[in-house]
């Protein structure tokens, strides 16, 4: 499977939401295991949307990320706008729901 | 108080994002749960190793773990022994249970699955394979009064993931920490006590 979620450094991250129109970034940690099931729903899920850039920052590696960001559970993916926080999805989530989200990002 | 630890090689949680296998995904809802990391995967054979910490057979028994199915050799180490090439999940499975109603009531059972890896390679989706071995690790829990379902690494089909499964009756050692190859022996042998 393609990878098009792009593994982010902390320094990465700022330009990587500036520079988006539609961008999601997941908050993961390695020892997490829901973080491990939620990134193959959004691995399958990302080829459908061209448009939004998707990204994931290890917490673990980057905590002032999940400080900067107010991220208190993992996983947590944070749906942009515009360089703006529209949506906050915590914990494992279906593929439709994700889906969902991901449609209402792009209205 | 029996107990068994069971470790399916190449299981990964991405499997459970593809296939949805209901008891495990319940399990997770429910029970201690963790991700086992392997960063230096070279071979099954090489990652047993340093999960055995090159153990033998008997020096694990007289610390209360019988090795069964382990993917060392080929028969497989331990009691019982299988040719890998040959057996079937199905009978693998079916050995799994037997070797747990004969062993743990005095040991730890530490069984290895080995034929799912293998199936993965030949497939590029294993979910039926996977609902098997869903129906079997629910008869093994209803069998045992503590356990361990682990796998040292996962595999996609075509390349291994550095990250495996953790579910047990145990808490994971370290809360935010991803469990180490070198780490699953004590976790084995603390299910007993």
């Amino acid at each position: 499977m393609q990878e098009l979620i792009e593994c982010l450094t902390y320094d990465e991250l700022e330009e990587f939401i500036k520079f988006s129109d539609y961008a999601v970034v997941d908050f993961w940690a390695p020892w997490c295991a829901p973080c491990h099931i939620l990134h193959r729903i959004l691995q399958t899920v990302a080829p459908a949307y061209t448009k939004i850039s998707f990204g994931r920052i290890n917490t673990q590696n980057y905590p002032e990320a999940a400080e900067k960001y107010g991220i208190y559970g993992l996983p947590t993916l944070l749906l942009f706008k515009n360089g703006q926080i529209v949506d906050r999805i915590v914990g494992v989530v279906s593929k439709n729901y994700l889906v969902e989200s991901l449609n209402r990002l792009m209205q | 108080m029996k107990a068994a630890a069971v470790s399916i090689n190449g299981l990964s949680y991405s499997s459970f994002a593809d296939c949805s296998p209901k008891f495990l995904f319940n399990l997770f809802s429910s029970t201690y749960r963790g991700v086992v990391e392997n960063r230096d995967f070279s071979e099954p054979f090489n990652v047993w190793k340093i999960i055995l910490k090159n153990a033998s057979f008997e020096q694990l028994l007289s610390r209360g773990i019988h090795l069964s199915n382990i993917p060392l050799s080929n028969p497989t180490y331990g009691r019982p022994s299988t040719d890998m090439f040959k057996i079937n999940l199905k009978e693998e499975l079916e050995l799994l249970l037997d070797t747990i109603n004969d062993y743990s009531d005095k040991y730890v059972v530490l069984f290895s699955v080995n034929t799912y890896e293998r199936d993965l390679k030949n497939k590029k989706n294993a979910c039926e394979e996977l609902s098997l071995i869903d129906d079997y690790l629910k008869a093994v829990f209803e069998t045992v009064d503590s356990y361990v379902f682990f796998s040292p690494y996962g595999f996609n089909g075509t390349s291994y993931e550095p990250y495996g499964i953790y579910l047990s009756s145990l808490p994971r050692p370290s809360e935010e920490e991803t469990i180490k190859l070198d780490q699953i022996l004590d976790i084995v042998l603390s299910l007993k006590t």
